[in-house]
């Protein structure tokens, strides 16, 4: 029963148990209807031969089969043949009951209706021909049976023929319009994938026409061909020779396979093969759809390869959905963040990752560029699986369809850590490093030891936010400290401190203690401090390797960057140390200006208090003293006969003195008038001057007085340089005792100074009294015997050096005396620039 | 001339007081000197009747109570006697003094010397100046 081997409909049907299925309703009915038709006929048509016993037993028959069918699927696997069968026996019956009743109509109807039913059975031309002789046999038999067989041989032919021209037709148009078979055929031509069907031997019985599309080769060359000659590789044609005993067993699969194209190149193919079987069950080769699969190979090498490059990169790589869950990540992003792919899987980066660092500015920016379904970039911090802390990069880029519609996201990103960690450091470093500059600023600005070091501490709890107090102990001139402090409770007792921390510190070392729990050094520190620090550093401020005091800074808990800040610190500790001195030193200056400025205004004082003394005195000693002068000369003038000589001599002496005291008074009065005020300066001719003093002093006695040289003009007040040599060349020719005295006059030119000097060959000065000539009221003189106040030279001295110059006895002048003084030169020529 | 005006001496010092009145003695002058001890007294004297007899006033500088130039303000103010030539006579040879006196409107400025005979010369050249002046009416 070969026919039935490549049954193109049955193979599309799938298995024999769907065509059990179609014919299942078929038996029913024929169960059901025909005994049935046994009780009808009779009715319909009285006096027909139609036995209800065959039709029983058909039924019974019929009934039989289908319930072994239903119970055991080798019957079923049968099933086909049972059925033909059973169309022979019900077909044999319709004939026979056409000729026992003399060709009813009904019969023959039914007969149609038999041959009708047989669309639903056979499947082929072969089986239909077969059948059709049959029954044209048993017609040709039962004719010649016929009660008359002349006339009704005729009808009965003419009957058999028409039937089997309608069962041909009929059949005909079963195959060429059955719906399902267009529809199938349709199928078979128009899909995409090839059909081959092979023997067990591999020898093609079966190709679809698109075979061609796939392979190249028309379904005629392929035809009859062993199947392996199409293929591409060795191993492919060893896939297809494995195949038999999968074959055997019934088992559908589905594996891949190489052809080679008719053009030479190769096909990659999915191939999804069924077993085929014969009538018998037998597996006799099987039917293979074959799909091009090259293109989608081709995209799925170039996957593996992306994949395989995503994997490899240094790079993190993250799939998401639309929903931005993930749906793939790489070996980066397990070694960077800790999580593998199957735990993130479906879960959204953003929700485990950030932390408590993450910026807020950062996520709610990548919200933004993630709603705008742009492409963006950014650094954010984000959180390993264990908790510690990194920083990535992230590329992201949406993925759209082609709408337009954002279908995912793939994210790359690195780990910046590092980078991070280094700007970071950048960051704190110059942030730092301002507030050391402001620190210094401050400490320039200060006005005040207290200010600065409250400008100190206060920029340095901003440089050290974790620190929980700064304070400066300043060393006080009794070696005790004064700590000045932001909180109060912190007096770390250095003057109490041991000899080794005293040294570090005034070698300049900052004395560290990392943590006091661990510290195994003697505790020096005031006991209240154990219970609130962990760490502490004191940074000496040393000047001039002079310990000036201490900066102290303590922390509650461990600071593991705490010897770079020490260091940190320790230049604005030096600067700390500079303003320090200098406040010690402005202060001290400060002290001195002030004590200076006191002594100043209370010389002021005493200065003026002498002025108005000795004018005051002067004039209140003047006037008693004129009315007693007055009363003496009263008493020489109108009582001079009543008095003897010894009182004329009383009288006269009371008037000489009178007359001495006057020049003392007035003297005094001269001296205290000097420098009263500033006199007016003009360039004078010194030797005018000179002329007229001389003038004025000379007597006419025999003293001769000389000019030496042209006297240089000199920036002088005229009166105050009139009054100089007045009184010295007066006391030249006062003092002369020798009868051929000489007094000369001259100047010598020393740098900025104009040196005059008067000489005269007079009696001369003892070098011991030297000392006592300049002082007020000094005389070498007995005063009875000459007009001497001794105020002269004085007067001489205070002009003279209150006009910057000098005044002095010449020591080595041998004979006689010899006075010089000095006048500036520079103050004239600094005038008239002016 | 003028030996019908008066010479008004403001002087406290009893001594230079004498000194005035013997130097004008001595010297022959007859106009009658008024003194007065203190300067108040003597813008009392000025503003009665016989005051306006005064045709030369000498005034010393230093005194107690209202001094010379208080004295020489109130003068200034005073139109019944700031018409009057007056010349300090004084012991002070202080410049200020001389400065704010003479701005004051005085004739002259005389420190009393301190012999006898000196200031009775002065007073001799002062008088015979002042005789040969003419007076406001």
């Amino acid at each position: 029963m070969s026919i039935f081997g490549n049954n193109t409909l049955l193979y599309l049907k799938g298995k024999l148990d769907l065509s059990f299925d179609s014919v299942k309703w078929l038996y029913i009915s024929v169960i059901v209807i025909y005994p049935a038709m046994a009780f009808v006929y009779p009715v319909l048509l009285p006096g027909n031969h139609d036995p209800l016993l065959p039709r029983m037993a058909i039924s019974v028959a019929i009934a039989t089969i289908y319930f072994m069918a239903l119970r055991y699927p080798k019957i079923r696997k049968k099933i086909t043949y049972f059925t033909i069968y059973l169309y022979y026996v019900l077909s044999a019956h319709s004939i026979y009951l056409i000729y026992a009743n003399n060709m009813a109509v009904e019969y023959v109807i039914g007969l149609v209706t038999i041959v009708g039913i047989g669309h639903a059975i056979f499947s082929n031309f072969k089986q239909v021909i077969f059948f059709l002789l049959f029954l044209t046999f048993l017609c040709l038999a039962v004719t010649y049976k016929l009660d008359s067989p002349a006339m009704n041989s005729v009808t009965f032919l003419i009957s058999v023929l028409v039937i089997g021209l309608f069962a041909f037709i009929s059949m005909v148009l079963r195959f060429n319009l059955s719906r399902n078979l267009i529809l199938s055929s349709f199928l078979i031509d128009n899909m995409n994938e090839g059909i081959l069907g092979v023997t067990m031997d591999d020898i093609i019985t079966y190709a679809n026409e698109n075979i061609v599309k796939v392979i190249g080769f028309t379904k005629q060359e392929m035809l009859g061909k062993d199947v392996k000659i199409f293929l591409a590789a060795p191993e492919d044609k060893k896939i297809v020779m494995n195949k038999t005993e999968a074959r055997m067993k019934g088992h559908s699969e589905k594996y891949e396979l190489n052809f080679t194209h008719k053009e030479g190149h190769t096909i990659n193919t999915e191939v999804s093969a069924t077993p085929t079987y014969d009538n018998t069950g037998r597996a006799d080769g099987s039917i293979a759809l074959i799909t091009n699969i090259t293109s989608r190979k081709k995209v799925e090498d170039e996957l593996k390869k992306q994949s395989l490059i995503a994997n490899k990169t240094d790079s993190y790589v993250i799939l998401t959905n639309e929903k931005d869950q993930i749906e793939f990540v790489n070996q980066s992003f397990e070694k960077y963040t800790g999580y593998s792919h199957n735990e993130v899987k479906g879960r959204r980066a953003q929700d485990f990752l950030r932390g408590s660092e993450t910026s807020p500015t950062t996520v709610r920016s990548i919200q933004k560029k993630r709603e705008e379904d742009a492409v963006f970039s950014e650094e954010i911090k984000n959180y390993r699986k264990d908790g510690t802390p990194i920083w990535l990069s992230l590329h992201v880029t949406p993925l759209k369809n082609e709408y337009n519609k954002v279908t995912g996201y793939i994210t790359i990103g690195n780990d910046i850590t590092v980078k991070k960690q280094a700007e970071e450091k950048l960051r704190l470093d110059s942030f730092r490093l301002g507030i050391i500059r402001e620190i210094d600023a401050a400490i320039i600005a200060s006005e005040s030891l207290t200010e600065l070091a409250y400008s100190t501490i206060n920029y340095l709890n901003k440089l050290l936010p974790d620190s929980s107090s700064v304070n400066i102990s300043f060393k006080n001139y009794d070696n005790s400290y004064r700590t000045i402090s932001d909180e109060g409770n912190f007096k770390p007792p250095c003057n109490q401190l041991p000899a080794e921390v005293t040294n570090k510190l005034n070698s300049g070392t900052p004395y560290i203690v990392h943590d006091l729990v661990l510290s195994d050094k003697p505790m020096f520190l005031d006991r209240r401090l154990l219970e609130d620090v962990v760490a502490y550093v004191l940074i000496p401020l040393v000047y001039n390797e002079e310990l000036l005091g201490t900066l102290n800074i303590f922390w509650k808990e461990k600071d593991e960057n705490l010897v770079e800040h020490v260091e940190l610190i320790q230049g604005a500790a030096r600067d700390l140390a500079i303003s320090i001195k200098q406040f010690e030193l402005q202060s001290t200056i400060t002290q001195k200006n002030q004590e200076l400025e006191s002594r100043l205004i209370e010389l002021e004082a005493t200065h003026e208090e002498l002025r108005s003394f000795s004018y005051i005195v002067s004039h209140d000693l003047k006037a008693p003293l004129r009315a007693i002068s007055s009363l003496a000369q009263w008493l020489e003038s109108d009582y001079k006969e009543k008095l003897d000589m010894e009182g004329q001599e009383y009288l006269s002496m009371l008037m000489n003195r009178t007359t001495r005291l006057h020049h003392l008074i007035e003297g005094i009065l001269e001296y205290s008038r000097i420098g009263r005020k500033d006199l007016e300066k003009e360039n004078v001719s010194t030797m005018d001057i000179v002329r007229s003093a001389i003038d004025l002093v000379s007597t006419a006695d025999d003293t001769k007085v000389i000019i030496d040289n042209e006297l240089p003009p000199v920036w002088y007040n005229s009166t105050q340089l009139s009054q100089v040599f007045q009184n010295l060349i007066g006391n030249a020719i006062k003092f002369m005792e020798e009868p051929d005295g000489k007094v000369s006059i001259g100047s010598v030119l020393h740098n900025n100074n104009v040196e005059f000097y008067i000489e005269d060959n007079g009696p001369g000065i003892n070098p011991d009294h030297f000392d006592r000539v300049f002082k007020i009221f000094q005389t070498l003189h007995a005063r009875d015997n000459l007009e001497s106040t001794g105020i002269g030279l004085t007067i001489v001295k205070k002009i003279i050096e209150l006009n910057g110059g000098r005044v002095w006895l010449d020591k080595k002048a041998t004979d006689g005396t010899c006075i010089r003084f000095s006048i500036p030169l520079y103050s004239r020529k600094n005038s008239k620039q002016e | 001339m003028h030996s019908d005006k008066y010479i008004l001496l403001i002087e406290d010092d009893k001594v230079d007081a004498l000194a005035v009145r013997k130097a004008l003695k001595d010297t022959g002058i007859a106009n009658k000197l008024t003194h007065s001890s203190n300067a108040q007294e003597a813008i009392d004297y000025l503003l009665t009747p016989e005051g306006a007899n005064v045709g030369l006033i000498l005034l010393d500088l230093n005194m107690p109570m209202m001094n010379g130039l208080e004295f020489l303000e109130a003068r200034k103010t005073e139109p019944k006697f700031a018409g009057i030539p007056l010349v300090v006579l004084t012991t002070s040879r202080n410049e200020a003094d001389v400065k704010s006196s003479y701005e004051l409107g005085i004739s002259g400025y005389i420190v009393k010397p301190v012999n006898y005979n000196d200031f009775k010369s002065v007073i001799k050249t002062l008088y015979a100046y002042w005789s040969i002046c003419e007076l406001p009416e």
